[in-house]
This record gives structure tokens, C-alpha cells and sequence, in this order.
């Protein structure tokens, strides 16, 4: 199956922004969801592009489906991609710093 | 912190504070705590928040809560004014790291108080007050020394009637039984009691009365008709009402002592009414119209949570009169409070706790509890201490400004012509 490639601004998703994900933000390490068609060089360019930094890696993990009850309905959550992304020293991205 | 004083009308007082960057920062991180115990956002445990995040994810509402932190410093910048409403917040708004509030303020209004001489307040004969009250006290001790003569004949007026009432319902049910004893007056008309005259001993009484949509019968039977002679009023009188008394004139000299203390209590709560109301006669006042305006209006609120303003206001021949009417009746009684306390403050006059307790002590069978209850109620609880305090403040102010108005010794009503009484003092 051939993928169409995908433009930058439909790769990050939105950040997550989680008690977990700020610790993480001192080792200058983003966390976003992102298209599931997307890989860590996409994401690299995405965030390099879109924040104006310098990326020093990208962790890809893809988030299985949780199974979910409400009463007597059964199912799961969606899957998706999440990508942990290291930035190189000096850089923070000021958009996600919440200095609104 | 700065304040800074933007407007002055009389007693009304606009106050502008600004905030800085410290003082917003420290109001952000109580924000901040607050908000942590009842705000959750999915990713985060409860109290884990971190400021940017509440910042981010609450926006304005955020500013909201630091500036209520922030307004939270106004009060203490307000403890030497005294205030005669609560601060009112007209503006307020954070801007990055400067935060500025505008306050309304209205103050206890400034007063002159004027010549005091020159109110006048009535004081009703004391001669004439004490030998009525004789003469109709002697009126019911024969009242109540009469001799009582069993009579044969129909009762009539000045008899003594024994009767026994029963009372059925529509059933015939018996609901009570009860002995009754009236004394018979000239042109009788009191229900039941004019049933009575002209019946005689052994006479039954029967009424029927209905009470809300049910019937019943009052069976009435004369128990006995008694005579009653009322005893001379002489010395034998007073010997019967009590045997310290030898002579009439000793018993009238005990009545008029007993008079003497009701008049002299009443006279001088009479007097100290009199002078409150014609106080703001003599008081001039500086008190902004926005003050009044105020003041109006939560009173007429007041009355419609109460569901009493359509009513008072039907009385009155339009709102505007009404309101007319309000705005005069509480700035009188703020120029009456405001005298007591500026007096009360220049004499050097206070309340002490032995004056609260004792106050307690003679109100407690008013208020239907023991004295030492009532004691301890008025230590525990602040509002009604406070109100004890006001209530003997202004006893002691005003028999003080009594000392200073003019009397004027009337007649008692009810008796003689409205002429114009002798001056005194």
C-alpha cells in the first residue's frame, strides 16, 4: 500500500501535557501524539520546523488499546502514537512552556 | 502596594490599590494552592498542578482567583476607617505583572451636633399621674375586698355570677368543664357574659358557636348568684388590705410610693423616646447622596426577600413617595446613632462587662431563661453582646443629653384640656 507522505503541520497532534510529561520536560524531552502514519524523521522535521529547535532524537512508541467498561458496554480506547522527543542543550520549545 | 485616594464626596471615598509583580506573585501561588485541592485535570493527581498548566488550562478565571488573593491585602488597609457599608469593588483587572482595584468606600458620616437646649420633650404631671394612679388602685383593692353575698334573685349588673361551662361538639361529646367567675357590668356585651344576666342560680346556658366550619355548644350553668358590696373607702379598707396599714392615708402613702417607682421608669423611657426622635432636628450631617442611595436600596431589598414591600408599598401613594420616606426614616437614624457614638466617645462613656451581665440578668425573664443563662449566653455569643452594649450606650448618652433639653410638664391624657403645660428646668 502506497502512503501519501504527509505535510508537517499534520504530524504533531497535540502535546501532552501530563504531570508525567512536564517531569520529563527537564530533561528537555517533549511529548506529543502523533499521526499514526508518521515516523521519527517526520517528527523530527515537524518540530525543528514548527518550533524553530534543534532535535536531538525521537522515541516512537505506538499506545495499545485499553479495554474499557461503562456498565454493560464493552470496548476499548483508540490506539495512537506517541512521540518522545529530545531536544539538544539550549533549546526549550517557549510555545508549551504555558507563558501565556 | 500602593493606594491612592481617586475621589472623595463627603462620607464616600474612592480608593484605587496597585498591585506589584511580588505581591501578584505570591496571590498566584495561593491561587495556585486553592485551586489545587478543587481542580482536577486529566494527567495530573489532585494537588499536583503546576501553575503554568492551571494558568493554561483556566485562563481568565485563573486571573479571577489571584485577584481575589490579591484583594484579600484590602481589608487591613481599611481597619482605621470606620465604615458604614461594606467596601464596594468597581473595577478590577491583572495585567502581566501589574494588578490594579478600585474600591468604593463609604465612612461613618462626619456630624455637628447643635444645641441640645433647644429640643423639647414632654413630661406628664407628676402630682396628677400619681392621684389617678391612687385613686384607681384603691378602685381595685374594693374591687377585689368585696363582700359577696349569696342572692336568690336574676343576676344583674355589679353581681357576681359562678357559673360552669361545658363545652360539646357537634357529636355531643363532652370536650372540657370549667368553672368561670364574672363580675356583671352596666350595659354588658362581652360574649357569654351578657347570656348571663338576669339568670338565677340553677339557670342553664346554652350557645351555640362556630369555629372554623365546626360546631359547638357551650352549656352554661349558674352555679351561684352572689351580691357584692363593695367596702367603703376608709380605714377599714386599708386595714383589710393589709394589717401593717392603720389609717386610709397610710395606704395611700404605700400606693403613691408603688405609683412613684412605675412613673418614674416609664417618665424616663418616655423622655428618653421623645428625645431620640427630635434628635436629628438639631444634626447636621455630611453624608454623600451615593451613600443614601446605597442604603435604600438594600433596605427595599431586604423587605422583598421578606415579601413585605408590595404591602408597605400600597400604602404609600406612589414607589417614589415610599422611597422618599425610607431615605428620610434611615437618615435620621443614622444622625441618632452617629450622635450616640460621637457623644458617647467625647464624655468618655463606655460599657463594661458588670453592666452587660447585669443587663442580661434583668432581661433574662423577658427572654424566658434563668439570669445565669442569660449571662452566658451574652458572654458566648458577640452579636447579642454588641447589641447589649449599643442599647446601655445609648441609655447613658441620652439621659446625659436630658440633663441638658427643655421639659415640659404636660397634662395627663385623657384628662383636662391640651393646654400648654408650665416649663421647667
Amino acid at each position: 500500500m502506497k502512503q501519501e507522505k504527509l505535510s508537517l503541520h499534520d504530524v504533531l497532534i497535540r502535546p501532552i501535557i501530563t504531570e508525567k510529561a512536564l517531569i520529563l520536560r527537564e530533561q528537555r524531552k517533549y511529548v506529543f501524539e502523533v499521526n499514526p502514519l508518521a515516523n521519527k524523521n517526520l517528527v523530527k522535521e515537524a518540530v525543528e520546523k514548527l518550533f524553530n529547535v534543534k532535535v536531538e532524537k525521537v522515541n516512537i512508541l505506538n499506545m495499545k488499546p485499553k479495554p474499557k467498561r461503562r456498565g454493560i458496554f464493552e470496548g476499548k480506547t483508540r490506539s495512537w502514537k506517541k512521540a518522545v522527543v529530545t531536544l539538544k542543550e539550549g533549546y526549550t520549545i517557549k510555545e508549551l512552556e504555558g507563558e501565556h | 502596594m500602593e493606594v491612592k485616594e481617586l475621589e472623595r464626596d463627603k462620607n464616600r471615598v474612592v480608593l484605587e490599590y496597585v498591585f506589584g509583580a511580588e505581591e501578584i506573585a505570591q496571590a498566584e501561588d495561593k491561587a495556585v494552592r486553592y485551586l489545587n485541592q478543587r481542580v482536577e485535570i486529566p494527567g495530573f493527581r489532585k494537588g499536583r498542578i503546576p501553575k503554568n498548566v492551571l494558568k493554561m488550562k483556566l485562563g481568565e478565571e485563573f486571573q479571577e482567583y489571584t485577584l481575589d488573593f490579591l484583594m484579600d491585602l484590602i481589608p487591613d488597609t481599611l481597619k482605621d476607617r470606620k465604615l458604614i457599608l461594606s467596601p464596594i469593588v468597581t473595577e478590577r483587572e491583572l495585567k502581566d505583572v501589574t494588578a490594579r482595584v478600585v474600591v468604593e468606600v463609604h465612612e461613618e458620616p462626619e456630624v455637628r451636633i447643635g444645641d441640645i437646649s433647644k429640643i423639647e420633650v414632654e413630661k406628664v404631671d407628676e402630682e396628677k399621674v400619681l392621684e389617678k394612679y391612687v385613686e384607681r388602685r384603691i378602685e381595685d383593692l374594693r374591687e377585689s375586698h368585696a363582700l359577696l353575698e349569696p342572692k336568690e334573685g336574676p343576676a344583674e349588673a355589679g353581681d357576681l355570677v359562678r357559673v360552669n361551662m361545658e363545652v360539646y361538639n357537634e357529636e355531643g361529646k363532652k370536650l372540657t368543664s370549667r368553672e368561670y367567675e364574672y363580675v356583671i357590668s352596666e350595659d354588658e356585651d362581652r360574649p357569654f357574659v351578657k347570656d348571663l344576666v338576669g339568670k338565677k342560680k340553677g339557670d342553664v346556658v346554652e350557645i351555640e358557636r362556630e369555629y372554623e366550619g365546626k360546631k359547638y355548644t357551650y352549656k352554661l350553668e349558674v352555679e351561684e348568684v352572689y351580691k357584692r358590696t363593695l367596702p367603703e373607702i376608709g380605714d377599714e379598707l386599708a386595714k383589710s388590705v393589709n394589717n401593717e396599714f392603720e389609717t386610709l392615708e397610710q395606704l395611700k402613702e404605700s400606693l403613691k410610693k408603688e405609683g412613684k417607682e412605675i412613673y418614674d421608669v416609664e417618665m424616663k423611657e418616655s423622655m428618653r423616646e421623645q428625645l431620640l426622635e427630635k434628635l436629628p432636628e438639631i444634626v447636621e450631617i455630611e453624608i454623600s447622596d451615593r451613600t443614601l442611595e446605597i442604603l435604600v436600596n438594600e433596605a427595599i431589598n431586604r423587605l422583598k426577600r421578606e415579601g413585605r414591600y408590595e404591602q408597605i408599598v400600597s400604602s404609600y401613594e406612589s414607589e417614589e413617595k415610599f422611597r422618599e420616606e425610607l431615605k428620610e426614616r434611615i437618615l435620621d437614624d443614622i444622625k441618632r446613632d452617629r450622635v450616640i457614638e460621637v457623644l458617647a466617645q467625647e464624655k468618655g462613656i463606655s460599657v463594661n462587662d458588670e453592666e452587660l451581665e447585669k443587663e442580661a440578668e434583668e432581661l433574662a425573664p423577658f427572654w424566658g431563661i434563668s439570669p445565669d443563662r442569660a449571662k452566658s449566653l451574652v458572654k458566648a455569643r458577640q452579636d447579642l453582646r454588641e447589641e447589649l452594649r449599643w442599647a446601655i450606650l445609648k441609655r447613658k448618652v441620652l439621659d446625659l443629653l436630658l440633663q441638658e433639653v427643655k421639659v415640659k410638664v404636660v397634662e395627663p391624657k385623657g384628662e383636662g384640656d391640651d393646654s400648654e403645660g408650665k416649663e421647667d428646668n
